[in-house]
């Protein structure tokens, strides 16, 4: 019986895919099967964290994108252009909590400018 | 003398004199009894007696000079002895009051501490107090203004709004 595939191995893995793009498909049915199988299904949130900094290792980013309404174009290019990657891929989310403002993470990296936050800060500025 | 008497007749004149020699013959006798028997019996005891008060008299006298040298000799050593408790009182006195001085600067000093520390004391507490006062005051302002910003801008924020807000973030950490 093979031994535990680390989940490196696994992130690894699926950059490679990411990357040539060819058997990506496979890939991820594969790796989604493999951690049924192994029973390592509560992992998965923590391996697509390790494959997207894996990934923005090599340049490709994945953003996570959370405003009060949709992102226009123009600020969607000023995201792209802040995040400097060769490539880029914005997941968004409309979350009417934020009040207003944008809350960009990417691996490693996080800025919160919503209103929400700031008001939270403001919170936290208590003594 | 005699042949004077004689020629005279002895009688004749005693006679004339109103003396009878017999009688002095006899007197004369009994006078030197009378010396024989005081020098022999009454004079000794007497002298003996004398001799012993004399002894008496000037035994007293040398008592007397002891006692007197022995008097000047005890008020010379009272004199001494109220010397030295004179002189051991005024020390004693003189250490007293040093040790009441000491005692009173000492307390004084201690008292003074103790008022510097209340004092002390009552300014950090009064600081804290204010301390206090200004965070909960600086809390409460944060709080108000926390709840009015949500309040006006949770409402009022447009998207033309929204846009600005995220674009000027966006260039603050560009």
């Amino acid at each position: 019986m093979q031994g535990k595939i680390s989940r490196r191995k696994l992130a690894l893995f699926v950059a490679d895919a990411v990357e040539s793009r060819h058997t990506l498909g496979s890939v991820l049915r594969d790796v989604a099967a493999y951690l049924v199988d192994t029973k390592r299904t509560r992992e998965a949130e923590l391996l697509v964290r390790a494959i997207e900094d894996e990934l923005a290792q090599r340049g490709i980013v994945v953003a996570h994108v959370v405003t009060a309404r949709p992102l226009e174009r123009e600020l969607e290019q000023a995201i792209k252009e802040l995040i400097d990657a060769r490539e880029l891929h914005l997941d968004s989310e409309i979350d009417e909590s934020v009040i207003g403002g944008v809350r960009i993470e990417t691996p490693g990296k996080l800025l919160d400018a919503t209103i929400k936050h700031k008001l939270l800060a403001l919170h936290q500025a208590k003594i | 003398m005699m042949q004077t008497f004689t020629q005279f007749g002895a009688s004749d004149i005693f006679s004339a004199l109103g003396i009878d020699w017999k009688m002095l013959v006899f007197q004369i006798i009994g006078f030197v009894i009378l010396v024989w028997l005081m020098t022999k019996f009454v004079y000794p005891p007497l002298i003996k007696t004398i001799d012993a008060r004399q002894e008496k008299i000037e035994a007293s006298n040398e008592a007397a000079k002891a006692a007197e040298e022995k008097a000047a000799n005890a008020t010379k050593e009272i004199a001494k002895l109220l010397t030295e408790a004179r002189k051991e009182a005024a020390e004693i006195v003189t250490t007293a009051k040093e040790e009441a001085t000491a005692i009173a600067t000492d307390t004084e000093a201690k008292s003074k501490q103790e008022a510097e520390r209340i004092v002390a004391a009552a300014q950090e507490s009064i600081a804290k107090e204010v301390l206090a006062a200004k965070k909960a005051l600086h809390n409460e302002t944060i709080e108000l203004v926390a709840a009015a910003t949500e309040k006006v801008v949770g409402k009022n924020v447009s998207a033309a709004v929204d846009a600005k807000v995220i674009k000027t973030a966006l260039e603050e950490s560009n």
